[in-house]
């Protein structure tokens, strides 16, 4: 009940009490000059820290660290908390909403327009890996591929975008996850004409999953077939 | 004795200790403030013996601050960890509390070993109060302890002497609570050994322990001291009190 439990307070807590988590990887000039701020107008933090609740009196920073470096530097004894539940997803949630996180979005069902703002935020980014990548070609080609089937983002370097293996992959991770579907086996009971996307989902397949389709097409002479071989049986 | 009632602070008049001013407050405020410095000793000297109590007296920071800045400053277990240093110095500590369910009167049943309501028999909103402390609030700090604890004493009739007839009615009312208790959908609960504690199916034992309100009770607080002091009735109910609760 609301009565005997603090969660959604905001309270007053010592820091000793309260452990920083993650910390923040905030420039050093930005914590100093920001603690001279709040030593000079009024010594109370008006956007709290957000913590939860580790034991008695015990706290730990789960969003708002920055506010939380600037309060040790600026030797507050107490600091204004608001304090959230333990669950992981708040945690994660906090940090979203306080800038701390980069929010994903998934990239199985994402719209073209969610794409295209993902892939915009990533290249206007300083020191974009993805310098050079267009815009409209990259949104397009990822958007047709069929990426409700993927595994990974590996595929997207086979789309010919200028999004390659390495760093230009690897930032894309930043913004994008995946749901794979599994493929329904009756959809590829037989060979479709357009092959190099048939290949493409051939590929995402499993041996077991590649040998279920072969058993399903009454094929015979399989079961001892590496990856690359079913998937030219099955073409 | 802790006044942990500061609107009513009659602990505090009536064994002529002044309220404090960040007194006890500053002390849950800040751990490290002197808890010895706020505890006043009331002592009474007789022919052959001094008798003594440890007043912790109302603070009135606690009546003036709303509940959210309360909440904003303290945790429910901060009495209970304050306290936690008196523990070994004292047989019992009783804690005065508010006579509702806010944040001081919780923090005072986390504190808490166990938990004992007067009530009034002539007063059924008094009836029902301790059936709803019993039934909601009292487990809702069970859960968040989870030692158990504290545990509701059954409940006792502090006021004017009770009829025959109010007798009845007031049993009749208890059997009501205790019917509605046990057919609560969400969390039934027998009520019986809180209200009757010596019912059992073969002896319809009805005793509630009483303290009726004698003048001399209330004329206590002209003397500042415990009625039990002075006059030999109120040292008999008490300490029948005493024995039932607490020394057995």
């Amino acid at each position: 009940m609301s009565n005997l439990i603090d969660i959604g307070n905001l309270m007053h807590l010592d820091l000793d009490n309260i452990d920083p988590g993650k910390g923040t990887d905030a420039p050093s000039f930005l914590v100093k000059a920001a603690a001279k701020a709040l030593n000079q107008f009024g010594e109370r933090n008006w956007i709290p820290v957000i913590v939860k609740e580790i034991g008695e009196d015990q706290y730990q920073v789960i969003g708002n660290a920055f506010i939380y470096a600037v309060a040790e530097v600026a030797d507050l004894e107490k600091v204004w908390c608001i304090i959230a539940d333990d669950r992981e997803e708040t945690e994660k949630l906090t940090q979203i909403l306080s800038q701390e996180l980069i929010p994903k979005i998934n990239l199985s069902t994402a719209t073209r327009d969610e794409i295209k703002d993902a892939l915009q935020y990533l290249i206007e980014q300083p020191n974009t890996p993805l310098k050079g990548v267009n815009l409209l070609t990259a949104t397009t080609r990822i958007d047709e591929a069929p990426r409700q089937y993927w595994k990974t983002l590996s595929p997207i370097t086979k789309l010919k975008c200028g999004i390659t293996k390495g760093k230009k992959l690897q930032v894309l991770e930043e913004v994008f996850y995946l749901t794979p579907e599994i493929p329904e086996p009756s959809t590829l009971l037989q060979p479709e004409t357009d092959g190099n996307q048939e290949q493409l989902n051939l590929n995402s397949l499993t041996v077991k999953e590649l040998k279920a389709i072969a058993k399903k097409r009454q094929l015979t002479g399989y079961s001892k077939l590496k990856k690359q071989e079913l998937v030219e049986l099955l073409r | 004795m802790i006044d942990f009632d500061p609107n009513q602070q009659d602990l505090t008049h009536s064994l002529g200790f002044e309220i404090e001013q960040q007194g006890f407050y500053a002390c849950l405020k800040n751990r490290e403030n002197n808890l010895e410095k706020v505890i006043k000793r009331h002592q009474v000297k007789t022919k052959n013996k001094t008798l003594e109590i440890d007043i912790i007296p109302a603070d009135q920071i606690f009546a003036d601050k709303s509940e959210s800045e309360l909440r904003q400053e303290l945790k429910i277990y901060t009495l209970s960890q304050t306290l936690e240093t008196l523990k070994s110095k004292y047989d019992y500590i009783l804690i005065d509390s508010p006579p509702n369910w806010r944040f001081l009167s919780a923090s005072a049943v986390y504190a808490a070993d166990v938990v004992l309501i007067p009530t009034k028999h002539n007063n059924i909103f008094s009836l029902r109060n301790a059936a709803i402390a019993i039934r909601k609030y009292i487990p809702e700090v069970q859960n968040i302890r989870k030692d158990g604890s504290p545990i509701a004493l059954p409940i006792f009739f502090n006021g004017e002497k009770m009829t025959e007839s109010q007798r009845t009615t007031v049993h009749q009312a208890i059997d009501r609570l205790i019917a509605d208790a046990k057919k609560d959908p969400n969390h039934p609960l027998d009520l019986l050994p809180y209200f009757y504690p010596r019912y059992t199916k073969s002896r319809k034992d009805r005793h509630i322990f009483e303290i009726p309100s004698y003048a001399y009770i209330a004329n206590a607080g002209f003397d500042q001291m415990p009625a039990v002091y002075k006059n030999k009735t109120a040292r008999e109910y008490y300490a029948n009190l005493a024995k039932e609760y607490f020394l057995q």
